[in-house]
């Protein structure tokens, strides 16, 4: 025979659980559903860009060959949010450049990808996505491109610096080296500083 | 509670129904629970189909600028026309947002028709990279704008074509997520309201259930009870018996037994209780009866004392006051141990005979508001005389200078005060003081205090002070007592409503205060006092004529009363032993006053009074009571009767011959109080 006590506690029991389920929330996040390698291959574009920008600028082919050399460093344990605050960085280096050069239009500095879409790539949670660093690093291209087409002498391409990258299998940390081998050849360009000349 | 709940016998269906009627809000809150997380549940999921529709709704609008009229393809067609490159580097940011755009929209998850647009979408973009990479080399080969537009010309239809489609994929997916909203929402209301009508039925049918089994099996049989209970009749409790439930074991089957027992016990004690008092009523027969014959003895032995004292006391005063035969040196002396020795005697009969009224309640009161200063001063004319022979100084507090009324029987207030002050000047030392004080205490009584500069008595032998015949040693001293003075003051102060303590230190003195109840009224009709007060000192018989009726049974008041009027020349008197022989008298001899004994044989004082007051010859004769009824009520029953004044025995001397002459020379006046 079932007891008055077993009923109670079976009771409990199911309220317990219920609780429980109840009480559990779910987390919603925003993603574009962009995997660090279109990243990758965006930095990929961006510091052939850079060849393309120094080459310019210089004519010393040993310091261009020292440029196109250098290579990616190895880094670990980099998160989307780490790239991005790389990606910014890389945009100051390249905006202090520019700078220097008074043929570079105030149209160089807008926002690439204005309108609403920085909304849609909102997240709930203030969490850095790979997509946001796809947007920043497009708007790195798009500007490098501009420049490059504005500061070319002679007629040059620009369509080879938007083909896609047909890579797979990177990681952010992958992604932040890229970003690094960007920086470092930005910094290389200033210590050359071929735009002194014309500035002057 | 639970195993209490258990041990419960008083009904295995209202167990069963309180269980039921548990288990049911326990299914309530279950499934009320539940309902609420399916309909947060329902709430959740349609907020995300709204932020998903609305998402996918702003990606699209997102695309139709990147890549209509607005974007890629504005781009593209203006750059194949004009060959500035601005258009084309705003070509590849088109793409470059376009790409991101349609990740984005897959991210949130696709239906097939969307997943078909997309991809058209996606080819499409695919299709303008490679025309505007080609057209950027020719326009760089130095082609006109027609040789160029002509080479690389994309058709835009599909792309218009795949936004349409994307567009009524979203309007159709908002549409099916809706009717399924809908129908969710529709389920769980039907579920709502199966639920709410079946947990409304159940706990009715199980609160009725427990309504019907709390009235048939708990409260009719209580008020079964209570019945029985009311119909208990307090002689006779055990007759009643108080039904059971009907089920044997159960609490209030227990209650009724339980009950039985006590009526049952109650029952015993009664009939106990009265045998006892019926022993008790045979025991304070006898003791009534023996209390009787104690009073009745003691009345005939005071009664039988006091008259032979009548005539010793009496007729020693005749030979001591009788200027005709002065006595000598000797017989005075003789006479006035006499007549000390008869004081004393009259004094300790009367005391006796004061003990034993009210050990038997037979002392009467007559509470009435007394002035205590009047009391007071009667004490103290009494006293003084005592006092200075002794050399003591009384000193009265200024506390007796206030107007305080109490209620209590005047005589008896200053039989109490009058003890107490006799008593500090008896045992006060030579030259001594005594203190007199009176205040209302904090419980409102007066309490008026006497205090002596005596020896003090030792704290061991204060209790012994109100105990009869106890005179503390006092008995091997010259001076005169019989140790039952405290005792009355004791007994008539409580009587009274008030209360006696005593306070001693050795060497230094006696205090003994009294407590009375203060009159609210504040006035004082101190008969006595205000009757001595117009009575006014004795005096000497002189210049009196006429004739004296005095009727009296006693012939040694007769005689005496006879030596008294003798003293006095001019004066005569007639006498008779009853009253109606006195009547006859007064009628034929008309006296100048009569003097009337109250307690005759035949008629009485009173009745003899009356007849007296409505005869015409003789109702302006004025008539003294003369009596042993020495009562307050006594006197003024006599002086509202009509007597002129109210004499007590034993007969005073002094006293009589003042009353005579105040009578014969002012016969008109009635002095009443």
């Amino acid at each position: 025979m079932i007891k008055l006590t077993h009923i109670f506690f079976v009771l409990a029991l199911t309220l317990n659980a219920t609780a429980t389920a109840s009480a559990q929330g779910t987390e919603r996040s925003v993603d574009m559903g962009l995997t660090p390698s279109p990243v990758y291959g965006l930095w990929s574009n961006i510091n052939r860009a850079v060849i393309v920008y120094a080459k310019l600028h210089s004519t010393d082919n040993d310091w261009l060959r020292k440029l196109e050399g250098m290579e990616p460093k190895k880094f670990t344990g980099k998160e989307p949010a780490h790239v991005l605050e790389q990606v910014k960085r890389f945009k100051t280096e390249l905006i202090e450049l520019i700078e220097l050069n008074k043929h570079w239009s105030d149209s160089a500095t807008e926002t690439l990808l204005d309108g609403n879409l920085p909304n849609l790539l909102s997240s709930n949670n203030n969490r850095v996505t790979p997509s946001q660093v796809y947007l920043h690093s497009g708007q790195v291209l798009v500007n490098i491109a501009r420049y490059i087409l504005q500061e070319s002498p002679t007629v040059i391409e620009i369509s080879p610096l938007f083909e896609e990258q047909h890579i797979t299998g990177k990681t952010p940390s992958d992604v932040y080296g890229m970003v690094d081998l960007g920086i470092r050849r930005l910094e290389e360009i200033a210590l050359q500083n071929p735009m002194e000349e014309k500035v002057q | 509670m639970i195993r209490a709940f258990r041990t419960l016998t008083i009904n295995r269906l209202g167990k069963w129904l309180i269980s039921l009627l548990i288990l049911s809000a326990f299914t309530t809150l279950v499934t009320s629970w539940h309902l609420v997380r399916d309909v947060t549940n329902l709430n959740t999921s349609w907020s995300d189909n709204e932020r998903s529709i609305i998402q996918k709704q702003a990606y699209l609008s997102a695309l139709r600028g990147a890549i209509g009229y607005g974007g890629m393809i504005h781009y593209f067609k203006n750059y194949l026309l004009r060959h500035d490159k601005n258009y084309l580097l705003n070509t590849h940011r088109s793409l470059l947002e376009s790409k991101i755009i349609i990740n984005g929209y897959r991210a949130l998850g696709v239906s097939t028709d969307e997943d078909r647009a997309l991809s058209d979408l996606e080819d499409v973009a695919q299709e303008y990279k490679r025309a505007i990479t080609r057209a950027e080399v020719l326009v760089n080969a130095g082609y006109t704008i027609a040789q160029t537009d002509k080479l690389v010309s994309v058709d835009d239809a599909p792309a218009i074509r795949a936004l349409l489609s994307l567009t009524d994929a979203v309007a159709t997916l908002r549409q099916a997520k809706t009717k399924i909203v809908s129908t969710k929402i529709g389920s769980l209301a039907d579920t709502i309201n199966v639920a709410a009508i079946g947990i409304g039925l159940l706990l009715v049918i199980l609160i009725l259930a427990l309504a019907w089994f709390l009235r048939s099996r708990l409260i009719n049989p209580l008020s079964r009870l209570i019945t029985a209970f009311d119909k208990v009749d307090p002689a006779a409790p055990g007759l009643t018996r108080l039904p059971g439930s009907g089920t044997e074991g159960d609490e209030l089957d227990m209650v009724a037994t339980a009950g039985n027992r006590f009526l049952d016990t109650m029952e015993i004690h009664l009939t106990e209780r009265r045998n006892a008092e019926k022993s008790l009523e045979s025991a304070r027969e006898i003791a009534d009866k023996a209390n009787k014959a104690k009073s009745e003895f003691l009345s005939s032995m005071s009664h039988e004392l006091r008259t032979p004292m009548n005539a010793i006391l009496g007729f020693a005063q005749m030979l001591d006051y009788n200027p005709k035969e002065p006595l000598t040196t000797a017989q005075k002396k003789s006479v006035d141990h006499i007549l000390k020795g008869g004081q004393h005697l009259l004094e300790l009969i009367n005391e006796v005979l004061d003990l034993a009224k009210i050990e038997s309640g037979k002392m009467e009161m007559s509470i009435e508001d007394v002035s205590i200063r009047n009391v007071l001063d009667e004490c103290l004319s009494l006293v003084q005389t005592m006092a200075e022979n002794q050399g003591i100084e009384i000193i009265v507090a200024e506390g007796f200078d206030k107007p305080v009324v109490i209620r209590s029987d005047y005589t008896r207030a200053r039989q109490a005060l009058l003890n107490l002050i006799s008593n500090a000047v008896k045992y006060n030392r030579e030259n001594g003081k005594i203190v007199l004080n009176c205040y209302v205490a904090t419980n409102g009584m007066l309490r008026i205090s006497v205090t002596d500069t005596g020896e003090g008595i030792s704290k061991d032998k204060l209790d012994e002070l109100f105990q009869p015949f106890s005179r503390l040693g006092a008995e091997n001293t010259e001076i005169e007592g019989t140790g039952i003075g405290l005792v009355i003051t004791k007994q008539i102060i409580e009587s009274m409503g008030g209360r006696i303590d005593v306070e001693s230190e050795i060497g230094k003195g006696t205090t003994f205060w009294i407590e009375l109840p203060v009159s609210e009224s504040g006035q004082a009709k101190d008969l006595e006092a205000k009757m001595i007060e117009e009575q006014g000192a004795p005096k000497q018989l002189s210049n009196v004529n006429g004739t004296i009726l005095y009727v009296e049974d006693n012939p040694a008041n007769l005689n005496l009363m006879e030596m008294i009027v003798e003293r006095t020349e001019g004066l005569s008197m007639i006498s008779a032993h009853n009253a109606e022989l006195g009547l006859e008298l007064a009628v034929n001899k008309k006296p100048q006053m009569i003097i009337l004994d109250i307690n005759l044989p035949g008629m009485d004082g009173f009745a003899a009074l009356k007849k007296l007051q409505k005869m015409e010859s003789t109702k302006n004769i004025p008539v003294i009571a003369l009596s042993a009824n020495a009562m307050n009520k006594d006197i003024r029953k006599g002086l509202d009767a009509g007597f002129k004044q109210y004499l007590t025995k034993p007969i005073k001397i002094d006293e009589v011959a003042d009353a005579i002459e105040v009578t014969i020379k002012t016969p008109g006046e009635q002095k009443l109080i």
